[in-house]
């Protein structure tokens, strides 16, 4: 259950199908990113891929015909047309040509049809179809996905497709669970579930020896927990995405002040990076005090390279230079991303802010969280984005309160030329259950009570972090074999097993958050075995991007007394 | 890691489509044969063939990814070796020791010639008019140096860590002498066991036993039994200066051994330096921007995408220089007849 070992064996799997020799291979846009998150160039040039090149774009029309091609495209209808251009005149000796999903025979038969030279030696899918990220986290890049809050057609078949391929990858048959009241995850469970039933033949795995529960897909909507996807995170992965933005494990730094030329663009990979791995999840108390113990240890070195008085010294120094070269540039970049993070804390106040976020996050109490919020929007060291998220959590936390502040809220925020639509467009964008069940200040519910009333008692740790996001209390019920029939239903008729599945895939459709991905990790460090997906990895200002396009040509419903806001012209 | 194989239809599809054709045209197979033959001219041909041979630079890639193999292999034999040195027992070790030194300049040889072919390639970069081709070449290069960098690495901590250990090995045994110190019969024995080294605290201890027990020495003693032992051991292997003298010249004799090995371990690796600190420049582009397959990618591509504005710009450059020369023609024909104007009417 490691996504990215999966895509690395199928890559190496399809470079040792083409024998020895040099070897170009050929992808297309989103191949390239799936194999640039699992391998490195490096990695490549060693198992004698000597030439990348992207099929849709930037050709060169040379021919060198000893070398072989490994292709690797999706496949779709224009790259099935530009391959077969490419069979019709081959540049290349011999063609090994990978498709990433399940292809249509028809496709085939036109690709045969066109290889007339019969240059092709191999043809095969192999299922690495979605982006890995992190070891238990992946994701399908569509920014995207609803319209009128439900499916755009692209989106869904892409979507259906990089599920399949994460099944198939790790070789899983699940049964289905969707969100019930959601329509696009009931929606994208069906699909899925029809896709597995078609395709029998290659769902055909060992089924689980007796008694052990099948593993488990779980398809959840953002909708349902927004608030997740707005608060500030503190964990060295999600506090880079949100305030520098992580686009497939490279993170651009070009707008920042005073940064040497060859860190412009770094790459932040757990793969690659030892000190990213060890503290993509601790959070920027604990990376200030590791980084602190890297450059130490790194100063020791330092000072180790400067005293060369014998040959001996001499030898050490040829020898530990290539390391200390590498740890120089580790120790370099994430200084200065973590120096360039914490400019950005202290500059946006996002301490003071952070506080406010959890405070309203985890606990009702109206009136002085709404003189707080009102207080804190019209200063001029909060970011106006900053201020909208304020307002935007406060508006649906106390949407049905009876003082709702929202108004006024918003017009403070007009004054400073804010996106004030977007507030309305957040309202209409929740779904019903989040309604219920994160907002409802007015229900009573025995249960969350009290494990209130415990968590009170036991104190918080660390105010900046006492949000538990959704996703992570449903697990911790599944895992402990809770009913969940009720609000999560399987899509088929399936007898529900009793005993808690051992193998979770989650896919949350509106996109993921590092905050989930976290909590995804602490479970799988105490042993379960979960994976997270999402349509899209966000941070805030995506996912303000989400909710726009989500909303855009639905009808307002639950807004109507905040008319005034609806339009986006008058930011 | 489930994977469909296509492979089969796919050939299917392609026999039956090439069939069907066949079947279809009207021509007979000779008589297409006869077109085939006629359409292709036999420049094309032969163009074709040259196209599916590699290139001439690339035997010298086989050569070298043979050479840093042969490399792997002598470094697992070199390791058995320094295994074997470093066990402590009683078999004569010179010829052993020779071995090593053989392979030690072997494999240091080897990277050496592996390095000069990979310049070589790295040079045919340059007469290349391809972009592709040169591109290839480039990360050939890139590639051949990682694989011989990760094997001068190991090569070079191997040494090493044998070195450190007849050092620590040397320090142990000096430990040992210390405590010790005057028993000569013991020192024997034990620098037949370990070796050479041993014989640089020889000296010393058959230096005061010569000289007969030194009392203070023997209040160093605190094991009464042992005290007794040595005396009993004493009177029967006693050396006397003959054989010390012996000794003094064997211990000359493999000290200059053993530091010949030493100097010859630190001369491959003063050579090896230079292909290292060639080596060396290429780490630091490992787990950065330049090692992602999508930069460079992208960057090639946007190279591609300048190259032609370039082109386009050349190009018009060139439209208008043409003007200019026109322009530059017609002026100096028009001065030239105005001067001649001006002269015909004075």
């Amino acid at each position: 259950m490691n996504v990215i070992k999966a895509i690395q064996l199928y890559i190496d799997k399809m470079i040792e199908e083409a024998g020895p020799g040099m070897k170009i291979l050929l992808m297309d846009r989103e191949t390239t990113s799936i194999i640039s998150m699992a391998h490195s160039q490096t990695d490549m040039l060693q198992k004698e891929v000597y030439l990348f090149e992207r099929i849709d774009s930037g050709r060169s029309n040379e021919r060198l015909k000893y070398l072989k091609c490994i292709v690797f495209i999706r496949p779709t209808r224009d790259n099935i047309i530009r391959l077969s251009n490419e069979l019709k005149s081959p540049k290349y000796g011999s063609y090994f040509i990978y498709f990433s999903n399940i292809i249509p025979r028809t496709e085939i038969k036109a690709l045969a049809e066109c290889d007339e030279s019969e240059s092709v030696r191999e043809v095969k899918e192999m299922y690495a179809d979605y982006l890995c990220i992190n070891s238990s986290l992946f994701s399908l890049n569509i920014p995207t996905c609803l319209h009128s809050l439900n499916w755009q057609q692209e989106a869904l078949e892409r979507t259906v497709s990089g599920i399949i391929g994460v099944l198939l990858s790790l070789k899983i048959r699940p049964t289905i669970r969707y969100k019930n009241g959601s329509q696009p995850a009931q929606n994208l469970a069906k699909r899925v579930f029809d896709t597995i039933n078609k395709e029998s033949s290659l769902f055909s795995f060992k089924p689980p020896e007796n008694g052990v529960p099948p593993p488990l897909l779980l398809i959840l909507d953002r909708r349902d927990d927004p608030i997740t996807a707005l608060l500030t995170q503190w964990t060295y992965q999600a506090m880079v995405h949100q305030l520098l933005t992580i686009k497939n494990n490279r993170v651009d730094l070009s707008n920042v002040v005073g940064v040497p030329n060859e860190l412009k663009e770094v790459v932040l990979s757990a793969e690659q990076d030892d000190f990213y791995s060890k503290n993509l999840f601790s959070n920027f108390g604990e990376i200030a005090v590791t980084i602190r113990d890297l450059i130490e240890s790194f100063q020791k070195r330092a000072k180790e390279q400067k005293k060369i008085e014998t040959i001996a010294d001499m030898k050490n120094f040829v020898e530990s230079y290539p390391q200390f070269k590498k740890m120089s540039g580790t120790v370099n970049k994430h200084l200065v991303v973590i120096s360039e993070l914490s400019m950005q804390i202290s500059k946006k106040s996002l301490l003071e802010m952070s506080e406010l976020e959890q405070d309203m996050a985890c606990r009702a109490d109206h009136s002085a969280q709404l003189q707080r919020v009102k207080k804190l929007i019209t200063e001029e060291r909060i970011s106006i984005e900053d201020a909208l998220r304020l307002i935007l959590i406060y508006a649906m936390r106390y949407e049905r309160h009876a003082n709702c502040g929202t108004v006024g809220l918003l017009n403070a925020l007009k004054a400073r030329n804010g996106r004030t639509h977007l507030v309305p467009k957040m309202l209409e964008y929740i779904s019903q259950s989040a309604r219920n069940e994160l907002f409802n200040t007015t229900k009573i519910d025995a249960v969350k009570l009290t494990r209130n009333l415990i968590k009170g008692l036991k104190g918080v740790e660390n105010v900046y972090t006492q949000h538990v996001c959704v996703l992570k209390d449903l697990l911790e019920e599944i895992l402990k074999g809770r009913s969940i029939d009720q609000q999560y239903p399987f899509i088929s008729s399936e007898v529900p097993y009793r005993r808690p599945p051992t193998e979770i895939i989650v896919f949350i459709i509106g996109g993921a958050t590092y905050e989930e991905a976290f909590a995804v990790h602490q479970l799988n460090q105490m042993g379960y075995r979960i994976i997270l997906g999402g349509t899209t990895i966000h941070n805030s200002e995506s996912f303000l991007e989400e909710v726009i396009t989500a909303t855009n040509g639905a009808p307002f419903k639950h807004s109507r007394s905040l008319q005034a806001f609806h339009n986006a012209s008058n930011a | 890691m489930a994977t469909r194989y296509l492979t089969e239809l796919f050939s299917l599809m392609r026999n039956s489509h090439s069939y069907r054709n066949n079947h279809f045209s009207r021509d007979s197979d000779s008589e297409r044969l006869l077109k085939r033959k006629n359409s292709g001219s036999d420049e094309e041909v032969e163009l074709n063939e040259e196209c599916m041979l590699p290139p001439s630079w690339y035997d010298l890639v086989e050569n070298t990814k043979y050479t840093i193999s042969k490399v792997a292999t002598k470094m697992v034999e070199l390791e058995a070796l320094h295994k074997k040195l470093l066990r402590p027992d009683f078999v004569e070790k010179s010829d052993d020791e020779i071995q090593m030194e053989i392979l030690g300049q072997e494999i240091s040889k080897l990277i050496g010639i592996a390095h000069k072919n990979i310049m070589v390639i790295k040079s045919h970069q340059f007469t290349t008019s391809s972009g592709q081709e040169r591109k290839l070449i480039e990360n050939i290069v890139r590639g051949l140096i990682v694989i011989l960098q990760n094997q001068t690495a190991t090569f070079r901590n191997e040494q090493n860590a044998y070195l450190k250990q007849i050092h620590s090995l040397e320090e142990y045994t000096n430990d040992f002498f210390d405590s010790l110190n005057f028993n000569g019969t013991t020192n024997e024995e034990s620098a037949n066991k370990t070796s050479v080294e041993t014989f640089d605290n020889f000296l010393k201890p058959t230096a005061s036993s010569s000289s007969g027990f030194n009392p203070s020495q023997l209040d160093d003693l605190e094991n009464d039994e042992r005290l007794d032992e040595y005396f009993q051991i004493k009177p029967n292997q006693k050396l006397n200066q003959k054989q010390l003298l012996q000794f003094e010249i064997d211990n000359t004799k493999m000290m200059e051994a053993r530091e010949k090995e030493v100097m010859g371990i630190v001369k491959s690796i003063v050579e090896l330096n230079q292909v290292y600190k060639d080596l060396s420049n290429l780490v630091q582009e490992q787990g950065t921007i330049l090692d992602r397959i999508d930069y460079n990618v992208e960057s090639t591509q946007s190279r591609v995408y300048q190259g032609l504005k370039e082109l386009q710009k050349a190009e018009r450059y060139h439209r208008t220089n043409r003007k200019m020369y026109c322009i530059f023609i017609l002026s100096v024909v028009t001065l030239f007849m105005i001067i001649l104007l001006i002269l015909t009417k004075l």
